[in-house]
């Protein structure tokens, strides 16, 4: 018995199958729909009742991206267009490189790739947008299962979604680290009564994986390797960052990875991405060891400094084992002599006295990190940027 | 409009002299405008890393905005730089 709630209201099942019949009332077969709206309930009756109906969907949200033309709202009307046998296209978009949002089309079957229909139907928590793969994926296990979404993306900071969703009973959640971080430090963390947590769109290292299974020992702690361009792949749940080697052999969930040239591959033939053997090259930067591939940094992100390579994610990680640390990012710019060079923007932990901060971090990270790799400046700051997909900034 | 050769020679001996402070060199020197930038103590990287402070500081970092590399010798000749016009937009 699906529902949706968020701090306005809550949305039945019954309530979904009525949206979604008043959609269908008004936007003829075939149409093709621009989805603005950033409630998971309004993004569901979207879901649901464009599905096999709606010739193209653009999941477009609050993001300023221009629609082609004929493209009506889900508040709109729109004529049968006379197609036929419609196969929805689900347009999802996603933040890409260069800043600029692009979006990859997929069907609702590689949407729905992780749902278990028999999965336990649990209280799920949301706090990526909901036109977001991530948030998508969510609802779409939610819609899969039969579960409770607790739709928390409305209320603006993170202390306040988590009193709310500690409030309202959440079990399971899904974010990426860099709000799990944030997530610790809100003063309702302990109130959470956490089944399941899941993490994605960042490096889940492993000291935060350590810091989740002590704060939430009756939880398990899943990080999910997805890409918007070949939709979730696989999901790792044995308490280690990176995934086992052995996944390269025996495809996790049937998915099939390669590393070439020590970037990871997916095998997902259908996605826009896929090169002409079906594997799509997913960015991500990977070393292999005896036993595990782990994750070094997104390939756009190695950095070269004055003819060395330096990864902004290990350095963040060198930073991120300071006590007086509680989160940080690590930037990149431009520089004549060096070609870039690295900066850091770190929030100091609980009580700690920024005076001086700085500069013994900077000396930290001479100790343990290669001097290329040292950043050139270190600015305390209050919090990090995060994107609309809680990420922080590198842009 | 670029702030006058005063300004940014005094902005420049203090970040210097704090930078060489915080890599832990103890004779500093005078840091006149004769003296040879390389022979201050800063080695390549710490000289990326004043580019870098400066840029912070002002606002504007003069050696991306170059047309032709330009490679100041000495400290009188790097304060030249920032205290140039700032190069006119090309057509």
């Amino acid at each position: 018995m699906t529902t949706i709630e968020d701090p306005h209201g809550t949305l039945t099942d019954a309530g979904l199958a009525g949206a979604g019949a008043a959609l269908r009332t008004r936007i003829g077969y075939g149409a093709t729909v621009a989805v603005n709206d950033t409630r998971a309930a309004d993004v569901a009756v979207a879901l649901t009742g464009l599905a096999g109906w709606a010739s193209d969907v653009y999941l477009v949200g609050a993001r300023e991206v221009e629609v082609p033309p004929g493209v009506v709202p889900l508040s709109g009307s729109a004529d049968a267009t006379g197609v036929r046998d419609v196969e929805t296209r689900w347009h999802v978009y996603t933040s890409g490189t260069t800043g600029t949002p692009r979006a990859v089309h997929h069907t609702y079957a590689s949407l729905a790739r992780t749902v278990r229909p028999d999965a336990a139907a649990r209280t799920w928590g949301l706090m990526y947008p909901p036109t977001t793969m991530a948030g998508l994926q969510v609802l779409v296990h939610t819609l899969g299962t039969g579960g409770r979404l607790l739709d928390a993306t409305g209320l603006s900071r993170t202390t306040a979604k988590v009193a709310w969703l500690a409030e309202r009973g959440v079990e399971a959640l899904s974010a990426t680290p860099t709000l799990w971080r944030q997530v610790l430090q809100s003063p309702d963390a302990k109130a959470l009564r956490l089944r399941q947590i899941t993490l994605g769109g960042e490096i889940a290292d492993q000291p935060l994986l350590d810091a989740l299974r002590r704060a939430y020992p009756d939880a398990r702690v899943t990080h999910v390797f997805a890409s918007t361009e070949t939709g979730a792949a696989f999901s790792v749940s044995d308490g280690r960052a990176g995934f086992p080697r052995s996944y390269l052999v025996d495809p996790p969930a049937g998915i099939r990875l390669d590393v070439r040239d020590g970037v990871l591959y997916v095998h997902a033939p259908q996605a826009s991405a896929a090169g002409p053997d079906g594997y799509a090259c997913t960015g991500d930067v990977v070393e292999v060891t005896a036993d595990r591939v782990l994750y070094l940094g997104r390939g756009t992100g190695v950095v070269n400094v004055g003819g060395v390579k330096v990864w902004p994610e290990r350095v963040e990680a060198v930073l991120r084992r300071h006590p007086s640390v509680s989160d940080t990012v690590v930037l990149v710019r431009r520089n004549a002599f060096s070609g870039s060079v690295l900066t850091a923007q770190v929030v100091a932990a609980d009580g700690v006295d920024p005076t001086g901060l700085a500069a013994r971090l900077r000396a930290y990270c001479g100790e343990h990190l290669e001097a290329a790799a040292v950043p050139a400046v270190v600015s305390v700051v209050p919090a990090l940027r995060l994107s609309a997909s809680g990420k922080a900034g590198r842009a | 409009m670029r702030p006058s050769q005063d300004v940014v020679r005094e902005l420049i001996r203090g970040e210097l002299t704090a930078l060489l402070a915080e890599n832990g060199v103890t004779d500093i020197p005078q840091l006149d405008d004769d003296d040879i930038l390389l022979d201050t103590g800063l080695d390549s990287l710490g000289f990326v890393v004043l580019v870098t402070r400066l840029e912070d500081a002002l606002g504007y970092d003069p050696f991306t905005e170059m047309a032709e590399a330009v490679y100041p010798l000495t400290l009188g000749e790097f304060v030249a730089v920032y205290a140039a016009p700032s190069p006119a937009p090309t057509p």
